[in-house]
């Protein structure tokens, strides 16, 4: 429970016609987290014969897919009928693609048509053979976007302007000169013009339009027999894929082997309490040679209860720890619920959001880790909301007062003290992780230096401040300066200059456990102001009831979602920033193993 | 001291400590943003290197509250 799973080295050494019947057995197994070859003394293997035919096949599926997305349910089938589907719903695909780009070019052109029709129709030019222009006549069509300022600027030439109809975007026109004017023209045009070209004018209204309608037809029966082979073979495509995603792992599979030209290599990680089954499995390959040692390094695979490992989520967003670490999720799942909830600390807004998270979990279960986290957290704000007699910022519940055993707006002295007594256990559940992390890695002389020192500064440090501050002498106080001295000399052995830098940040770290005090204080006099305000607005009565209830529902809620956020963000850093630092090292590797 | 000035006292003390917060975490919030664009896993890393200044918002409030206190005493 508070180390990763155990793992044990396994190599497989055996003769080359071995490698497909190891790769089939490893991969049915799912447990060999392989250990990558680089290449030294052997060379590495080549992928095994079908791998190029299975690539291609996998290339043809996917432009199937990217067409027909296979269904989430998954039909069992064999390399060869998937060649054969791939093969022949690629052809009518990409035939049914084809045209269907064919029709969008079509349906492109003939709404140009229709569009220039319009234009044409909304400048009031009659005859469209003008458009074309002559030598003679230069003919500009666009749309003035300041008709005035256009026809003022066009007033000293010589011009003929067609625009009869307004449109959104300004006034479609039409502006007929004689060719030797064109270019001033142009220029008096510019500063409130769009000019717009014309595709192709004929005077056939309505046509187009029908031959659009038909396009829309004939595209929309396409789509239909797209949906249709979709729903016939839905199943099939997602039995192709992932028949394709297996075989083409197997077949890459040698590319992390060592080969040489009779033998092969394949080194990897499996968990101890599971190295029986391979033994077993592998043992059957025919002179073969299998090697199993205890792992000191290797791939990291947390083992924690069914009811502990949701809080798993937080070292997978921090860091795993390292094969021999300490795996701290237990530590977490007892503490991150009970900072949560002593934030939050209200009754009501335990109950509002157990109910909330309830919904959700019900409603996405992918993230129901991260909801079964905020349960248990609901449940620890109910908790302290009955130790702070709090139910939605009031001391009463449905006229039953509510007896509080420390109220926060009241004893904050007494409940900071309470936070500092939470801190300094909880930093110093941090402090005997790390000593257990040097104990397993370099001995107890350094863990105890290393680490014991911080442990010894402590207590020294605290029943000198109990002295000096509160006049409480428990040992002598030279006895006092002595240990802090011997303890700073063991953390410079353990830890070197930068322990010596860190003692000032072992009384932040503490301290900053205070934030358990006064974010809840916060919360809770948000809370309050909340309440006051909606009790004033229910004194004036009448209208001002109703933007009471407004007040109550929406500042509650706002409420809530601040805390909501806030208890989660800052119970997370108290573990991340305060607690990991005393022990943590991280950096592990998630356990992966071949075939899963 | 003029009974007056406590309150005053107090909210400067939380104030000034919330800007330095503020100013802190912007500063180290836009770099970790920048981060995380860059190498998605850096995200817890930049969260806690972003929360670290929270403590001075936090001691701001128990010296304001001290202030408070003290002045009632």
């Amino acid at each position: 429970m508070f180390t990763p799973e155990k793992m044990s080295f396994v190599t497989l050494a055996s003769p080359k016609n071995n490698l497909e019947k190891a790769i089939e057995v490893l991969y049915d197994l799912k447990l060999l987290h392989i250990d990558p070859h680089r290449g030294q003394d052997l060379p590495i293997g080549t992928p095994l014969p079908d791998a190029e035919a299975l690539s291609r096949l996998s290339l043809d599926l996917g432009f199937v897919t990217s067409h027909l997305p296979p269904a989430a349910e998954a039909k069992a089938m064999d390399l060869r009928e998937a060649e054969r589907l791939v093969a022949t719903l690629k052809a009518q695909v990409a035939a049914i693609v084809a045209e269907r780009e064919a029709l969008d070019q079509q349906s492109a052109t003939l709404e140009k048509r229709v569009k220039d029709i319009a234009f044409l129709r909304a400048t009031g030019l009659r005859d469209p053979s003008l458009l074309a222009g002559s030598r003679r006549l230069t003919v500009m069509a666009g749309i003035a976007t300041a008709p005035r300022r256009v026809l003022t600027a066009l007033r000293s030439l010589d011009v003929e302007v067609f625009s009869e109809e307004k449109r959104k975007d300004g006034y479609p026109m039409v502006v007929v000169s004689q060719a030797e004017e064109g270019d001033k023209v142009k220029a008096a045009l510019a500063e409130a013009w769009i000019p717009y070209a014309f595709d192709h004018v004929d005077q056939n209204p309505g046509v187009h339009e029908k031959a659009l309608d038909a396009v829309a037809a004939r595209r929309k029966a396409l789509d239909a027999r797209l949906a249709e082979l979709r729903k016939a073979h839905g199943k099939e495509l997602a039995g192709c894929r992932r028949l394709l995603r297996e075989r083409i792992r197997k077949a890459e599979a040698p590319l992390r082997f060592a080969v040489g030209e009779h033998s092969f290599l394949i080194a990897g990680w499996v968990p101890t309490a599971q190295t029986a089954a391979v033994q077993k499995q592998l043992g059957g390959l025919p002179s073969s040679y299998l090697a199993v040692e205890d792992a000191l390094d290797g791939p990291t695979k947390l083992a924690n209860p069914r009811a502990v490992r949701s809080f798993e989520f937080f070292l997978n967003l921090y860091s795993l720890p390292k094969l021999r670490e300490i795996d701290p999720t237990f530590l977490v799942f007892l503490s991150f619920p009970i900072f949560y909830g002593m934030m939050l600390g209200d009754i009501g807004y335990g109950l509002a959001l157990y109910a909330l998270f309830s919904v959700l979990r019900w409603r996405m279960p992918k993230y129901r880790g991260l909801f079964d986290i905020f349960l248990l957290s609901s449940i620890f704000t109910v908790v302290f909301g009955y130790v702070f007699g709090e139910f939605f910022g009031a001391e009463e519940v449905l006229g039953i007062p509510l007896v509080p055993f420390i109220h926060r707006t009241h004893d904050v002295n007494e409940l900071m003290l309470v936070s500092l007594v939470f801190g300094l256990v909880h930093v110093n559940l941090g402090f005997v992780f790390g000593f257990v992390n040097e104990l397993r890695t370099h001995g107890l002389r350094k863990a105890i230096l290393a680490k014991g020192s911080w442990m010894l500064l402590e207590a020294a440090g605290i029943l000198l401040i109990v002295d000096f501050f509160f006049g409480m002498a428990f040992i002598d106080r030279t006895i006092g300066f002595g240990v802090v001295l011997l303890s700073v000399i063991m953390l410079f052995l353990g830890e070197g200059v930068i322990g010596l830098i860190e003692i000032p940040g072992l009384i932040s770290s503490v301290l900053s456990y205070l934030r358990l005090a006064a974010v809840g204080l916060a919360s809770a006099s948000l809370a309050i102001v909340v309440n006051t305000m909606a009790d004033d607005l229910f004194a004036a009565g009448g209208a001002f009831l109703a933007i009471g209830v407004l007040v109550l529902v929406m500042g509650h809620a706002i409420n809530i979602m601040i805390g909501l956020i806030d208890a989660f963000l800052q119970s997370l850093r108290l573990h991340y920033v305060e607690m990991f630092t005393k022990f943590y090292g991280g950096n592990g590797k998630p356990y992966n193993p071949f075939g899963r | 001291m003029a009974s007056e000035l406590v309150p005053l006292a107090a909210a400067a003390a939380i104030g000034m400590g919330a800007l330095a917060t503020a100013w802190a975490e912007k500063e180290i919030g836009s770099a970790a943003i920048g981060a995380m664009a860059e190498k998605q896993e850096l995200f817890s890393k930049g969260l806690i290197l972003t929360v670290i200044p929270e403590t001075i918002i936090i001691f701001a409030l128990v010296v304001a509250l001290q202030i408070v206190g003290l002045a009632a005493a």
